[in-house]
């Protein structure tokens, strides 16, 4: 006797690679089919509502990157900007934007409205003499520039163009005043008395990690720990008390001049 | 060094303290830190082999899932992970890689490589896993990079192009690659594309390549001449798996895959070296000490990719440094590794092509073998061969071999450039493993295919006892020195084994294809067994 | 706990000669054309068919028509094109004879002896999941099995005994009439694919793997073309099958090879002369006109080709006038749904788009060939 084979009438291409490990959608478009001065004006009136929080009312940033330098981190293509907003960008504080295609392709449209208007603020102090100052006060410890540095604080090798003059400033005077979220500092306290102080990585019901001042990667079941504090959200001291003014002045223009690769 | 971690409420020291750096004298003696995963099979000797007991033939019935890592692709999960101290780092498709707090599976930090939407892989944007050195991982990428990534933070250290990854017929890396002293040895794969290929060395530090090593002759190079006319140049012979070292006599040991074109050899006349061989290479030059062609000329695909085994024991009286061999060709090779000699071959599985040996090891090829242009369905092992990339594991208790072997019978079809004679994979994991659609020739029926893992003497070659499973395999197996053999089927049952009888002791329904091969660690002092089954890590432990 | 062990399946190619070796010595003496399959081949009355298939046939506890029915038997929705009659009326009166491996029986024996039997759903080392006979799914895990057995045979009984050979007739009449949603005639083509310009790629045609990719000796052997047969290659291209037709119908046969390119005639001519062939007529054909001549066609072949022509339907009715009463045409085309066939999209076709365009043009599809790994072949007869 014979054994048939089926086949199956609707040949399924079902080795076609399944791409993209998450749903991350792209753009349905190459350009921006929302572009008329009236979609504009409603992309205005949409960054208002979703962006302007940590972006800044006139993107000048805050939380957010700075967006009127014209100059995106992660692609400043209509598509690009398209795929950044929906999506949001993964490890980062920024969001997918919940507004239909539409919208967003109109908050497209005024992104690149104001980045094209991009003034470049000019630091006043000196960024020769700012380096000296990163150098001199320890930043390194924790922040990375161009590989070289720590890992408790931001990565700052493009940190210029990403946020605005005030902000920087305000990082360093204030930093407790909006520490992002990756780098919140915490203090376990545990159940054997020891304390380990850190930025928080990762947590749930059962355990919670964090990268501990001494950079090392730490894990803690919670069924050991008595406490975990979050008085003090920032490792970061405030600069404004231990630097002077002139020498405040010089970092912000350094940090402002750091653009990475261009 | 091992780190006796204290049990819970006591204080914990940091993941990473004493686990990094892992220089290279600790992955000398990788076995003497039973609680890590330090390189692909464990140790350079490539045994995967772990010397934990917690977990025996005793208690195993009480294994169960500690916590998954939900890796959320719809790519084969192929990775094997390294464990250091509590941290393991794993690998998952198509090129990001994740620190885990071993003991819980949280995420510690992710890297992600984008590779560029086209890229030229036969068989799945699929990557194996990664090399730890000092305090560098090391992956290499489907479009033809090696990278280095700080372990601590998971920041890119450096990146180097292998090569350009759209040349000829398309490069890719899917495979780990291999530290030693102060390089990482890498390979490539696209033996089904027409590649031409090599084996790099690279300076772990910088990134800057040391060596090359071109799996096939140039002109000018020993051993030129074995492929007819101009089919050297694009012959294949790819290095897309992991390897073995023998520091005793600082030796590099590496498999390569089939000539090209696969199934038609009327262009490429010759033996085609250096193709279905291992090399024996100095790792400091990259040059040749020796080669041993399993398949001379292979017309079925029958790459020799396997990783090699290194052990030492006693042939026929004498003392000697062996090389223990379950070729895709479907025969168990000993091979002395200090030159090379041929010590024997029996096969392993059901084989039709070859009637014997001579005394050098090349085959007496049976007629009536080869591929047709309508397909012949006769040959025994089929294209995917008795073996293929998965691991093979030693127990130096048991002193068998485990090899989780396929026995199946294929079409092969001559001409046919692209993969027809491919069939679907039967049993997709949870799929009804009979019904498949008819996008390419058929496969056979089950009768005529199924799986087991096999207990190889390799002193004699003679297995020893046989644990049938329904479908060939594409997982691997870890032996343990709790006496335990641990893999995983195409359906997705994880089983534990006695490593002695080949009883099955403990089973759990993953219901998801296992493509991968199980390792296993300390955390917190405890004894746990990982293996991707779908696409998701699964870690057991005790209680 | 008993080994697994599981039925063999003979490969599909040995599997449909097997088949149609079987389907001769069955009807030793009948000289059927495997295919001639319009109305005028079948002498039983569909109607009294229906009744029985739904009535003492008992068919619809196994088998479905359009998701209504069972589950322990293939859907039979579109079965009157996927099975020759002779196919049909072994199934019906042998149907050990052949059976999809899906449906092969499986019996499972617990340990308390008791057998239960049915077809496998699922199957891995630890359970098995079977549809019993009474169509309910039941899932056993191995420990408590003493056994797993798949045995060659059907569930399906045999009906010689329980049918009269003219209600068979009436069955497979029936059954052949089970064609899918078919197009009606002179229903206006709806062509939504774009036609492809005329290929030059000769290498493409003469590449090496064309054998293994397209088994035409598989395919010629399923179309039965007797010899001393009149047939067209209708765009021959580089020859490729007109040699083979031409030792198909033999020296008492003929064929037409028909192509718009000279330089293709000129290539089909050298293949023939490198074998000798003197039973062939090279046509010069146009968009327009293919030149065939009328009612002396049994079969043509259109193979590679019809997703070319600039004016299928001036063609396809020239086909038509030339076909005799019973002849066939044979249209191959590359699979639009199947990735893996290498050819642009362009150049491919789907299931769909194929019969939606040919049958308004006065045919009927009459069998489609499941073997061919990345082609559609589909065959039609003209309608009266």
């Amino acid at each position: 006797m014979s054994i048939l084979l089926k086949t199956s009438f609707c040949f399924l291409a079902l080795l076609a690679p399944l791409c993209a490990q998450r749903q991350r959608m792209p753009a349905p478009a190459e350009k921006n089919p929302f572009d008329t001065p009236q979609d504009v004006e409603q992309g205005a009136g949409l960054f208002q509502t979703h962006c302007s929080y940590c972006h800044g009312s006139h993107g000048e940033g805050g939380r957010g990157a700075d967006l009127t330098a014209g100059q995106y981190r992660y692609g400043g293509s209509d598509a690009e900007l398209y795929a950044t907003i929906r999506n949001g960008i993964p490890g980062s504080e920024m969001p997918p934007v919940r507004a239909t295609d539409d919208e967003i392709w109109r908050i497209v449209a005024f992104v690149k409205k104001i980045g094209s208007s991009g003034l470049m603020e000019k630091a006043p102090g000196d960024p020769a003499a700012g380096k000296l100052v990163y150098d001199k006060s320890g930043c390194s410890a924790c922040h990375t520039i161009s590989k070289q540095g720590g890992n408790l604080g931001p990565d700052l090798t493009d940190i210029g163009r990403r946020r605005g003059l005030k902000y920087l400033e305000e990082s360093l005077v204030k930093p407790e005043a909006d520490v992002p979220i990756n780098y919140r500092a915490i203090q376990v306290v545990l159940k054997s008395g020891q304390t380990v102080t850190g930025i928080r990585l990762n947590e749930d019901d059962i355990s919670i990690q964090l990268r501990d001042t001494s950079d090392n990667l730490r894990s803690f079941l919670k069924e050991n720990v008595k406490e975990i504090r979050h008085d003090n959200p920032s490792l970061m001291p405030p600069y404004g008390g231990i630097l002077g003014k002139k020498d405040l002045e010089d970092l912000v223009a350094y940090l402002n001049s750091l653009r990475g690769a261009q | 060094m091992i780190l006796i971690l204290a049990a819970a409420g006591g204080a914990t020291p940091p993941l990473s303290a004493e686990g990094l750096p892992v220089t290279y004298e600790r992955l000398l003696k990788a076995d003497q830190e039973p609680g890590n995963w330090l390189m692909y099979s464990n140790t350079y000797n490539s045994w995967r082999f772990s010397r934990l007991d917690q977990i025996n033939t005793q208690n195993v019935n009480r294994l169960h899932v500690k916590w998954l890592f939900q890796g959320r692709h719809q790519e084969k999960f192929e990775t094997t992970p390294l464990v250091v101290d509590g941290i393991m780092y794993l690998t998952r498709p198509e090129n990001a890689i994740y620190a885990l707090d071993a003991v819980t599976g949280r995420v510690l930090w992710s890297y992600e490589y984008r590779n560029p939407p086209r890229t030229y892989n036969c068989c799945g944007k699929v990557n194996r896993g990664l090399a730890i050195l000092g305090n560098r991982l090391f992956m290499n990428t489907l479009d033809m990079h090696i990278i280095a990534i700080d372990a601590k933070s998971g920041r890119e250290l450096w990146k180097t192009e292998m090569y350009d990854y759209t040349a000829a017929g398309g490069y890719a890396a899917p495979g780990a690659p291999l530290a030693l002293k102060d390089k990482v040895i890498v390979g490539m794969a696209g033996g089904e594309h027409g590649v031409s290929g090599f084996l790099d060395a690279y300076d772990a530090a910088t990134g800057k390549r040391l060596w090359r090593f071109n799996t096939i002759p140039q002109p000018g190079e020993p051993n030129f001449g074995t492929w007819a006319g101009d089919s050297w140049k694009t012959g294949g012979a790819s290095t897309w798996n992991n390897g073995s070292y023998d520091p005793e006599t600082n030796t590099l040991y590496w498999g390569t895959s089939n000539p090209w074109p696969d199934y038609n050899g009327d262009f490429r006349a010759g033996d085609n070296l250096y193709s279905c061989s291992v090399l024996a290479l100095d790792p400091d030059t990259g040059k040749l000490k020796w080669y041993f062609q399993f398949t001379p000329h292979d017309l079925h695909d029958w790459d020799s990719t396997q990783i090699p085994i290194l052990l030492d024991g006693e042939f026929r009286g004498q003392q000697r440094k062996l090389l223990a061999w379950a070729n895709r060709n479907g025969f168990f090779y000993l091979l002395d590794r200090t030159d090379g000699k041929f010590l024997l071959a029996k096969n392993f599985v059901k084989q039709t092509w070859a009637k014997g040996f001579d005394d050098n090891g090349r085959p007496e090829v049976i007629p009536g073998n080869e591929p047709t242009p309508e397909g012949n369905d006769k040959v025994w092992p089929g294209v995917d061969g008795g073996a293929n990339w998965m691991s093979h594991s030693y127990s130096p208790l048991t002193k068998l071999l485990y090899v989780f072997a396929r026995e199946e019978r294929r079409v092969f079809t001559k001409n046919a450039v692209r993969h027809p004679t491919t069939a679907p994979e039967g049993g997709e994991g949870n799929g009804p493993a009979m019904a498949f659609f008819m996008r390419r020739p058929p496969r056979f029926a089950p009768e005529e295919s199924w799986g087991k893992v096999a207990a190889i003497e390799p002193m004699s070659g003679v297995i020893k006892w046989e644990h049938k499973v329904v479908s060939p395999p594409w997982g691997g197996v870890m032996a343990t020195a709790g006496n335990l053999v641990f893999g995983g089927t195409l359906e997705g049952v994880v089983f534990a084994l006695d490593a002695r009888t080949g009883e099955r002791l403990w089973y759990f329904s993953g219901n998801d294809r296992v493509y991968a091969s199980p390792i296993s660690f300390l955390a917190n002092g405890k004894q746990y067994v990982s293996l991707p089954v779908g696409d998701v890590l699964i870690t057991f432990g005790l209680d | 706990m008993a080994g697994v062990s599981r039925a063999g399946a003979a490969p599909l190619i040995s599997s449909v000669r097997l088949l149609l070796r079987g389907v001769a010595a069955a009807l030793a003496g009948v000289l059927v054309l495997a295919g001639q399959s319009g109305p005028g081949g079948i002498t039983g009355d569909a109607a009294a068919g229906k009744a029985i298939f739904e009535g003492k046939g008992g068919c619809l506890n196994c088998h479905s028509i359009e998701n209504h029915g069972g589950s322990l038997g293939p859907d039979l929705s579109e079965i009157g094109i996927m099975r020759t009659p002779e196919s049909l009326r072994l199934a019906i009166i042998d149907p050990d004879a052949e059976i999809y491996q899906e449906y092969l029986t499986v019996v499972v024996t617990t340990k308390q002896g008791r057998k239960i039997e049915g077809i496998a759903l699922n199957e891995d080392d630890i359970s098995i999941q079977i549809r019993d006979t009474d169509g309910n799914p039941r899932s056993f895990l191995k420990d408590s099995l003493q056994e797993v057995r798949r045995e060659e045979r059907s569930l399906m009984p045999s009906y010689a005994g329980k049918l009269s050979p003219s209600e068979i007739n009436d069955l497979v009449a029936y059954l052949r009439t089970l064609r899918g949603a078919s197009v009606p005639a002179n229903a206006p083509v709806k062509r939504t694919r774009q036609i492809a310009p005329v290929s030059e790629n000769i290498a493409f045609l003469t590449r090496p793997e064309r054998d293994a990719d397209e088994r035409p000796e598989s395919l010629l052997d399923a179309l039965q073309i007797p010899s001393g047969a009149t047939v067209a290659d209708l765009g021959a291209g580089a020859g490729y099958f007109t040699w083979r037709l031409a030792r198909r119908v033999g020296p008492s046969g003929k064929v037409i090879a028909v192509d718009i390119q000279q330089q293709m005639l000129d290539l089909t001519g050298a293949e023939l002369k490198k074998r000798n062939i003197t039973n062939v007529d090279l046509v010069l054909g146009t968009e327009q006109d293919p030149h065939l001549p009328s009612g002396a066609l049994d079969l043509v072949l259109i193979a590679n080709a019809y997703h070319e022509f600039s004016q299928p339907e001036l063609v396809m009715a020239a086909v038509r006038r030339s076909l005799k009463p019973n002849g066939r045409v044979v249209v191959l085309e590359y699979q639009k749904e199947n990735t893996y066939a290498p050819v642009p999209s362009l150049h491919k076709m789907s299931f769909d788009e194929l019969r939606s365009e040919i049958e308004p043009m006065g045919f009927q599809l009459d069998r489609v060939l499941d073997f061919l790994p990345l082609q559609h072949g589909l065959i039609f007869a003209k309608t009266p």
